[in-house]
């Protein structure tokens, strides 16, 4: 029997306003991860990106508490919402399931470079935080997914070497691909994760060629997006076993520390 | 920690040797963009190999990308080369003066191996509502030969109304998830009115979709689709390995649908 080992920086709870999720609740979550080997995963509430912040909050510590060996949790920046959620994220970053900062530049309509993430990015860099973002290419048929371009994180990135940032679905599609490759080449302080709905044949040997394989986390978006496909292009890559299990797991202890493995947990 | 890497890739064989997939979505040529491409007929021979998939219906990205008649042609050229495989002709509506006897170019391509055909309105400028549409899935729906559609060149509330004008007539939606965003909420509303809609396992990207579908509308109306060289055929095969289904739901979604869907066209087609 082969024990959960992977560690997933990518993941959702709670329903969403857009479709029907199957798997909402923190059991069934953890069980899904049962299903696919995932050890630990990193999650956002879903109501903390809906601006929903009391309910968010109290959603995150509840799963937190239920599930402490499996769970670890993002606190969310809104520039909407720049006093409010900056406050919020002060008191709750230093739980010890709390292990980083969500952004998402499209949903909340503003680009990483504006003002209002300016005490964020300041915290983060001053705490070594990893901060996951989502990341796209750039769309005409979608423009609010300009303001997540891989390339606007490289002026943050040069200004903020502590900062740890994710670039979330590793940019999304072709020449966001492209755009978060140049970004993870040139910033040592920047990973991109595999999540989405991006399966490109060849992508995973390409950007491990071009990045290098350390730079790569794995991610799933679950529960928006179908985990089980990520996990069949990482076994099937054409990479060493060795390189997978760095994008399975090990490349996500280097980026986010003691604080994801609980010393419970026997691993 | 190397060994369960290596045992889950065991796993990951173990069970799609079990399952011997049939792959109705395989594509020739090359896509628009993308980091790989299959342009010679072996190229696609050995990556099904390496899948362990022995039999496949194939497109050309010729037909959806250039021009829908080179397309065939290609293809044609291309299926001796290829054993096990059966072609996908890519049709436009008649009335142009490009391919006005549907049922003539049909009848031909079945005899040279295709098994069933695809259109591709919004690349080809055209909507499912032009009167030559009936036609062509007339044609289609008399000789049992399934169509194969992606989403993103029509939309639910367009597919569906049009595919129940012919009820005998397979309509396979691909790439569910893609375009129309995660969009349960329309797909399974007209997925449970149009009972011969059927979807394939490539782009069920919301969480838990395959299960959800196949409780829903039943197995028989999902067919496994890598939609390979696009995407990667170890995502949608993963999918299927490491579904929850009953595993004789997991096979009849991997094989058998499929088998019954390339033996029946030109034979009464998938619902005969």
């Amino acid at each position: 029997m082969i024990r959960p080992f992977i560690i997933d920086v990518h993941g959702h709870i709670g329903p969403a306003k857009g479709f029907r999720a199957r798997h909402f609740s923190t059991d069934d979550i953890v069980r899904l991860m049962d299903a696919t080997w995932v050890e630990v995963m990193i999650f956002v509430s879903m109501s903390l990106l809906s601006q929903q912040y009391g309910l968010g909050y109290s959603e995150t510590l509840r799963a937190l508490d239920r599930h402490p060996r499996r769970l670890r949790a993002y606190t969310v920046f809104d520039p909407a919402w720049p006093d409010v959620s900056m406050r919020l994220l002060r008191q709750y970053q230093d739980h010890p399931g709390i292990v980083g900062i969500k952004i998402h530049p499209s949903v909340h309509g503003a680009p990483p470079e504006d003002t209002r993430y300016a005490e964020m990015w300041d915290y983060a860099d001053s705490r070594k935080l990893p901060v996951l973002t989502h990341t796209w290419a750039p769309d005409p048929a979608n423009p609010s997914q300009n303001y997540a371009t891989p390339d606007r994180f490289d002026q943050i990135l040069e200004a903020h070497p502590g900062a740890r940032l994710i670039l979330g679905h590793c940019g999304g599609r072709m020449e966001g691909h492209r755009l978060a490759a140049e970004m993870l080449k040139k910033h040592p302080n920047c990973w991109a994760d595999i999540s989405g709905d991006t399966h490109s044949l060849g992508l995973l040997e390409w950007l491990a060629r071009e990045a290098g394989v350390g730079k790569i986390l794995y991610g799933t978006d679950v529960n928006w997006i179908e985990p089980r496909y990520h996990l069949g292009k990482v076994l099937k890559a054409g990479l060493p076993p060795e390189d997978k299990l760095r994008i399975l797991r090990t490349n996500a202890l280097d980026v986010f520390g003691d604080k994801l493995i609980s010393t419970e947990s026997g691993v | 920690m190397i060994n369960s890497v290596l045992e889950l890739e065991k796993e990951f064989d173990r069970r799609i040797t079990e399952l011997d997939p049939v792959d109705i979505g395989a594509w020739l040529g090359y896509p628009a963009s993308g980091f790989a491409a299959y342009s010679e007929p072996q190229q696609l021979m050995e990556a099904l190999a390496r899948q362990q998939i022995r039999q496949a219906l194939v497109s050309h990205k010729i037909g959806e990308l250039m021009d829908a008649r080179a397309g065939n042609e290609a293809l044609e050229r291309a299926l001796p080369h290829m054993p096990g495989c059966g072609g996908v002709m890519t049709l436009l509506p008649p009335g142009t003066g490009e391919m006005d006897d549907t049922a003539g170019c049909v009848d031909s391509l079945l005899d040279k191996g295709f098994r069933a055909a695809r259109i591709a309105p919004k690349l080809h400028r055209y909507s499912m509502k032009i009167p030559a549409v009936p036609e062509m899935l007339s044609t289609l729906e008399q000789r049992g030969v399934p169509l194969l559609i992606p989403i993103g060149q029509t939309s639910w509330d367009e597919i569906a109304p049009t595919a129940s004008a012919f009820p005998r007539l397979a309509v396979v939606v691909e790439g569910t998830g893609h375009h129309e965003y995660l969009n349960i909420r329309s797909c399974l509303t007209w997925l449970t009115v149009v009972t011969n809609l059927l979807v394939v396992t490539q782009g069920l990207f919301l969480c838990g979709e395959l299960e959800l579908l196949a409780g829903e509308i039943g197995e028989h109306r999902i067919l496994f689709s890598s939609n390979q060289p696009m995407d990667d055929p170890a995502a949608g095969l993963s999918l299927l390995a490491f579904s929850e289904l009953p595993p004789a739901a997991r096979r009849r979604i991997a094989r058998e649908n499929a088998l019954h869907l390339i033996a029946s066209a030109g034979k009464g087609g998938y619902f005969a």
